[in-house]
């Protein structure tokens, strides 16, 4: 396996330079510099990175957190370059390949990213990042029983890793094992309380096994930190559609209003909109909600055609448009739903 | 539309009954729903037998249908429970698969007649209906099944004859084929006095075909999603005895599904009665009937074919009632944990709202999965609440995640003003008990004006739930006797006009909740009103007819003009 990524890399052979020395003194000034990437706080990481460049000029090191700079600030390729520099200073250090796999995955680039994974874990097998990274893909292509088992290393290796939770709780949320899923969250929001994404998840994972408080309490939390880099643009859907689940048509509004705005080329919005707008009783604005959510592809499955015809259905209904509602009745009785699991637990 | 004048009063029997006297007086306002189960006492030793394998195939999970039904016309609701039998050979093998019949002996004990009234049945028994289909003033019951569907008929004797094959309601397709049944309704879709029978047929499974889900040693049930659903049967009377399989004709047949159980309502009030099949994991059917003759499926159109969300759910029992006194029947069905109860209510015009989350009952029911409800006024204050049997599908859903096999019911007590509040938790410790509940009938067991119910659980003794609510108020049970119309009344709309004014609406059915047949008998609470200002009766015949300034707390027997 090692070769052929090699050849893919097409790294020259290089001899790898004992940087030690080079980077001595610098540890804690790295390590600050990685809390404030952690933190997404790039203007403060490349202050450090700056003054680390200065005082430490020929450290080996600091290629990482530069790529990671550069990957935060969306220059992808001077990032990738950055990552695959410090791969040929240390060829044998699995921290290159994982930011190399870490990059490709928030590119969508999953088969390449597993590759790099997989090369990280050759050099060294307890790395719980590159463990969540190939825990992820797995995940992706539905091998859940051996993402779970990679997760679970993860978190046993560094318990304190919050995104090790975050994905094993997502991986239990994919599944309806919300239990498991509050659980992992519950660890990741105690890590990581100013990430707004596993408050969401937490919530929406609380909110079927009837912990409505918590659930809210959650929502509202996340709420509190939805802000900078991490922002959670479907905090406000979340909550929007809890709220409304709750009847409390006017605070659901105002989220789902806010979800519209910020989303508005995802159907899932028009269409939870359109339904508060239909028990609101406010039938036009319903319509074009409906007929928004119509016109936008949702390639994911959130809400079904099915969803929308139905949805449409009704409204036509309220509003009198007879051939319409008749069109999309019959659309309506005639749209099937994706095969669902074959079994009930 | 219950304008028209009144006819003149005709009572044939007015029986007072047990005003429950000493006790304190209640305070004004809604009372405590309460219910206690008093199985051991009432000596009935019914325990629902799935006669399930390692290999949990989907029959195990979806049999145990109970009717209320005075089948001695002693005046007392007696208990029949239906059973399953061996898997695969489907066989009722020994006693304790044994469908059940229990007589009331009216001081809280019940004896068990099944031998004697030759109601052991057989094969793998599902739902039952109970009704007087010949009108000759007993009443009759259909059993429901995988492989048997029976027809038997009450001889008057305490013995009943199974005439399944004469009267032609065996639930083979033209090809000889049984096709699994689950639910049946007594209704009467042309008017003609005679009830016909609608069957609710649920999954072309065979042990043949039967497929297995879950791991080894914790199998799962399969989703309905694996097998092809099946049309449904609708059986016309043919004043003899017999029965016309119209399921064609009507345009019942022409809609494949997956249906678990049936209510009956004349959702449009226009005079002839309509179907809802409640399609597990499908879009529910609404049959509107069309002046007696051909049905069409409007479930889509009345928007009550799927969810609040657009989707299908896995629709279980469901009951076809008046929720919020407008006198528009409206629909309360249970599905599986994570669908949430759907509550459609009755718009009018045709038309019904998704109500899930405005009447609060999505989120309380979220966690719950529910088998049979029933819509009744438990504390008597003149508005329907609601009961659910509650249980998981799967033996071993414990296994993979948070869902309980074993669940307690549940009791909403309706807050008169469109929503729910859950009152099980003050409803006493016998509904803290978790089982694997599935049917559920309904019906006043000691006729002491509270709506007792009666819930068949697998693997554990059947409750036998009495109400003994607290600040249950006055109330009124009606019994109708039709003579145009079918004799039981099935179909009559009932309008009750209280001295307070207050004015609710029900109607005569037997077709309640999951695969079950509850009391005919209607009642109606009353609240703080002791005397009745009118009940208007609309019969199956057109009739309307009246009767004026009623005493509360008793049996009323109204005959149809």
């Amino acid at each position: 396996m090692r070769p052929v990524l090699f050849s893919m890399l097409m790294i020259q052979s290089v001899t790898a330079i004992a940087a030690e020395d080079s980077c001595a003194g610098s540890k804690l000034r790295l390590a600050s510099l990685d809390k404030a990437l952690q933190h997404k706080d790039v203007a403060g990481a490349q202050t450090i990175l700056r003054e680390l460049e200065q005082q430490f000029p020929k450290c080996d090191e600091l290629w990482l957190p530069k790529g990671r700079i550069l990957a935060a600030q969306g220059d992808l390729a001077p990032a990738e370059d950055a990552f695959f520099a410090y791969i040929r200073l240390r060829p044998e250090d699995a921290r290159g390949y994982y930011q190399v796999a870490q990059l490709l995955l928030d590119q969508g680039d999953d088969q390449r990213a597993a590759n790099f994974a997989t090369a990280a874990l050759s050099y060294q097998a307890e790395y719980p990042e590159a463990l969540i990274i190939k825990g992820q893909i797995l995940a992706m292509r539905g091998r859940n029983a051996e993402a779970q088992q990679l997760l679970e290393k993860a978190c046993k290796l560094d318990p304190d890793n919050a995104e090790a939770h975050f994905q094993l709780g997502t991986l239990f949320d994919s599944r309806k094992r919300n239990t498991e899923a509050v659980t992992q969250f519950e660890k990741a929001v105690s890590l990581r309380p100013w990430d707004p994404r596993p408050w969401d998840y937490l919530a929406l994972n609380l909110e079927p096994l009837g912990e409505n408080e918590k659930a809210e309490s959650a929502y509202h939390k996340g709420l509190a930190v939805n802000a900078g880099r991490l922002y959670d643009s479907f905090l406000d859907y979340n909550y929007g559609r809890f709220l409304m689940k709750q009847n409390r048509l006017t605070e659901s509004k105002e989220h789902l209003d806010r979800a519209v705005r910020l989303t508005p080329a995802t159907r899932a919005v028009h269409y939870e909109h359109g339904k508060l707008n239909l028990l609101l009783k406010n039938y036009q604005e319903a319509r074009i909600d409906g007929e928004r959510a119509l016109a936008l592809p949702d390639p994911s499955g959130v809400i079904l055609d099915l969803q929308v015809y139905y949805l449409l259905t009704t409204v036509y209904q309220r509003l009198g448009e007879e051939a319409l509602a008749r069109k999309y009745a019959e659309l309506s009785r005639t749209t099937g739903v994706p095969v669902q699991a074959g079994e009930r637990n | 539309m219950y304008g028209a004048a009144a006819a003149l009063t005709t009572l044939f029997g007015s029986v007072a009954l047990s005003e429950r006297p000493g006790e304190a007086p209640r305070p004004p306002g809604r009372g405590t729903i309460r219910f206690e189960n008093r199985q051991t006492q009432s000596q009935v030793r019914f325990i629902l037998n799935n006669g399930t394998t390692d290999d949990k195939p989907i029959i195990d999970s979806t049999l145990g249908g109970v009717a209320l039904l005075d089948f001695d016309n002693d005046g007392y609701l007696d208990i029949f429970f239906t059973n399953g039998a061996r898997i695969p050979g489907l066989v009722k093998e020994n006693e304790s698969f044994c469908n059940r019949l229990y007589r009331n002996n009216h001081d809280g004990t019940f004896t068990d007649v099944t031998q004697h009234a030759g109601l052991k049945g057989e094969g793998y028994s599902m739902g039952v209906a109970a009704a007087d289909f010949d009108n000759d003033g007993w009443t009759d019951l259909y059993v429901t099944g995988v492989n048997r569907n029976v027809l038997y008929h009450n001889n008057g004797d305490g013995t009943f004859t199974d005439i399944t094959e004469r009267a032609g309601v065996s639930g083979r397709d033209a090809n000889g084929k049984k096709l699994w049944s689950v639910g049946a309704a007594w209704v009467d879709y042309d008017n003609d006095g005679y009830l016909d029978l609608f069957v609710v047929n649920y999954l072309d499974w065979s042990p043949e075909n039967s497929k297995v889900c879950g791991e080894e040693g914790k199998r799962l049930s399969c989703s309905p999603a694996l097998y092809h659903g099946l049309p449904n049967y609708l059986f016309r009377n043919n004043h003899d005895g017999t029965f016309t399989d119209v399921s064609a004709e009507t345009g019942i047949a022409g809609q494949i599904g997956k249906g678990m159980s049936a209510a009956v309502a004349d959702y449009n009030d226009d005079g002839f009665i309509d179907i809802f099949v409640a399609n597990d994991n499908e879009r529910n059917f609404l049959f509107r009937n069309t002046n007696g003759r051909t049905f069409a499926e409007v479930g889509v159109e009345a928007t009550v074919g799927y969810n609040q969300d657009g989707l299908p759910v896995s629709s279980m029992g469901v009951d076809f009632r008046d929720l919020n006194n407008d006198g528009r029947p409206d629909l309360a069905i249970t599905a599986l944990g994570g669908d949430m109860f759907p509550l459609f209510r009755n718009e009018g015009h045709g038309f019904f709202s998704a109500a899930t989350y405005q009447s609060k009952l999505g989120v309380r029911s979220l966690t719950m999965s529910g088998w049979g409800i029933g819509a009744y006024d438990f504390d008597n204050d003149g508005q329907k609440d609601l009961f659910t049997a509650n249980s998981h599908v799967s033996e071993n859903a414990e296994f993979y995640g948070h869902h309980k096999y074993r669940q307690p019911n549940a009791v909403f007590q309706n807050q008169g003003d469109g929503t729910f509040q859950d009152a099980t938790a003050e409803a006493g410790p016998s509904l803290r008990l978790a089982a694997a509940h599935r049917g559920i009938a309904f019906g006043d067991l000691n006729n002491d004006g509270r709506i007792d119910v009666v819930v068949s659980a697998i693997g554990s003794p059947a409750e036998i739930l009495y109400n003994t609510s607290i600040g249950a108020r006055h109330w009124i049970l009606i019994q109708v006797e039709g003579r145009k119309s079918n004799r039981d009344g099935i179909g009559t709309k009932i309008r009750l006009t209280g001295q307070s004014g207050l004015v609710q609406f029900n109607q005569v059915t037997t077709a309640v909740g999951y695969a079950s047949s509850s009391d005919k008998r209607v009642h109606f609470g009353l609240g703080s009103d002791t005397t009745i200002r009118e009940i208007e009766l609309r019969w199956p015949s057109g009739r309307i007819q009246s009767v004026h300034n009623v005493r509360c707390d008793q049996l009323l027997k109204v005959m149809e003009e």
